[in-house]
């Protein structure tokens, strides 16, 4: 059960730390203070408590299908919040605009908020279901210390890596949180073909025997790029769409767009 | 511009609709409970090549968290209730299973046989076949019978 339960944790919380290093990270460079972050943390904690009070009920709609509607959904809404804060996201350093600051926080804090809320609530009801078993608590508390511990050696080494290549921390930054959002749409794409709401054929390939998906590999892979150890033929071009589509945004807007006021005034006094 | 934003929603609304088509047709069902973390039955056959809707009823205290690998599905069972999955189209073939919270109790297997249907077409087929050889057969043995009487009549 300690293994399992780290796995699980491995498997639900390290999204959760992932993205809030990519979020830091990226908003830091603006000079946006971590105010926003803890105010996250504090509303997904209540959201998710809601949630899992409310997820016995919601599952059983659409013909015990609501769960995986209501996940598929947050998951492709976050991948198009994530290309919202691509697009606000300055391409040269510089002074941000109030409608633009508000927009890049609105967006971090929703995509913070989706990802933290539906992957508490998957942890909560393995925790909630178990700590009264016999023995299972104090299992349940070990495994939970030591998957808290592997995440946060995770988002802290991911943190000071990109601190330390500061010239390319913001690229990094940029292409983790595509690929980190195209993987919600992969887990979106496989919770629809579940519900038989997409169609789904033969798997394209199974690379099982090379990284299992439940491995604590695979699951940092999945975790980082959405990583799927059998995809079928539309997951496999939804997924390469997703990037592509967030790549292209992304070098349209470097060369399109213009260069600051800001910095061209400083440029000018100096 | 708007008439361009308004035919792109649109081809993504027939899109999606063309896409989740699927979902209208009528599965057939198999049913497999969770009691005392273990699935029974422990092993169900299904046909190859066709998509089935899998019932699974959790009476269990717990939830469970039903998962495959070979299968790609994972899905979260409350305590005394039932959870719906969609599976295959299958090969033929052993697909394993198991409950993500028990995983050293709770294990099982779709076996994947070949259609039944096909199975049975290809048996009266091959039937039909010996009865038309045999019925060849018996068609040369009077050929032959009546090429020799009219040889004796001559």
């Amino acid at each position: 059960m300690l293994i399992n339960t780290i796995i699980l944790f491995l498997r639900d919380a390290l999204p959760v730390f992932v993205i809030s290093t990519i979020l830091i990270s990226l908003l830091q460079q603006q000079g946006i203070k971590q105010l926003w972050y803890f105010l996250a943390a504090c509303s997904s904690v209540i959201l998710s408590l809601f949630l899992l009070t409310a997820i016995d009920d919601i599952s059983h709609t659409f013909d015990s299908t609501g769960r995986e509607w209501l996940y598929a959904c947050f998951y492709i809404v976050c991948y198009f919040i994530a290309l919202l804060l691509l697009t606000q996201l300055p391409v040269v350093q510089g002074h941000l605009s109030m409608r633009r600051h508000f927009v890049i926080l609105l967006c971090a804090s929703s995509l913070m908020v989706i990802v933290m809320t539906l992957n508490s609530a998957n942890f909560l009801i393995y925790i909630t279901g178990f700590w009264y078993q016999n023995n299972a608590s104090n299992v349940l508390v070990a495994g939970v210390i030591l998957g808290v511990g592997i995440c946060a050696s995770i988002a802290v080494l991911l943190y000071f890596l990109m601190t330390f290549i500061e010239r390319y921390c913001r690229i990094i930054c940029q292409i983790l949180l595509i690929f980190f959002s195209a993987g919600l749409l992969m887990k979106a794409t496989n919770l629809l073909i579940q519900i038989d709401v997409l169609s789904s054929e033969r798997f394209l390939w199974d690379s099982n025997h090379l990284i299992i998906e439940n491995s604590e590999l695979g699951q940092l892979l999945t975790v980082f790029v959405g990583y799927d150890a059998t995809p079928t033929m539309l997951q496999f071009s939804l997924y390469l769409s997703a990037i592509l589509i967030a790549f292209s945004l992304m070098l349209s807007r470097a060369i399109f767009s213009k260069p600051s006021p800001t910095i061209t005034l400083s440029k000018e006094a100096a | 511009m708007v008439n361009v934003r308004a035919k792109f929603v649109q081809s993504v609304i027939v899109a999606c609709m063309l896409l989740s088509l699927p979902s209208l047709a009528k599965r057939a069902e198999f049913q497999l409970i969770l009691k005392n973390h273990l699935f029974y039955p422990a092993e169900i056959e299904i046909p190859a090549n066709t998509k089935v809707k899998l019932i699974i009823h959790n009476q269990d205290q717990t939830p469970e968290e039903f998962d495959s690998f070979d299968l790609n599905r994972e899905k979260v069972i409350f305590p005394h209730k039932k959870a719906v999955i969609f599976i295959g189209p299958l090969l033929p073939g052993r697909y394993e299973f198991f409950g993500e919270f028990n995983p050293n109790s709770a294990q099982g297997a779709i076996i994947v046989k070949p259609n039944k249907l096909s199975s049975n077409i290809k048996t009266r087929a091959a039937s039909d076949v010996n009865i038309l050889a045999l019925n060849a057969a018996q068609k040369r043995v009077t050929h032959r019978v009546l090429v020799k009487e009219l040889y004796r009549a001559d």
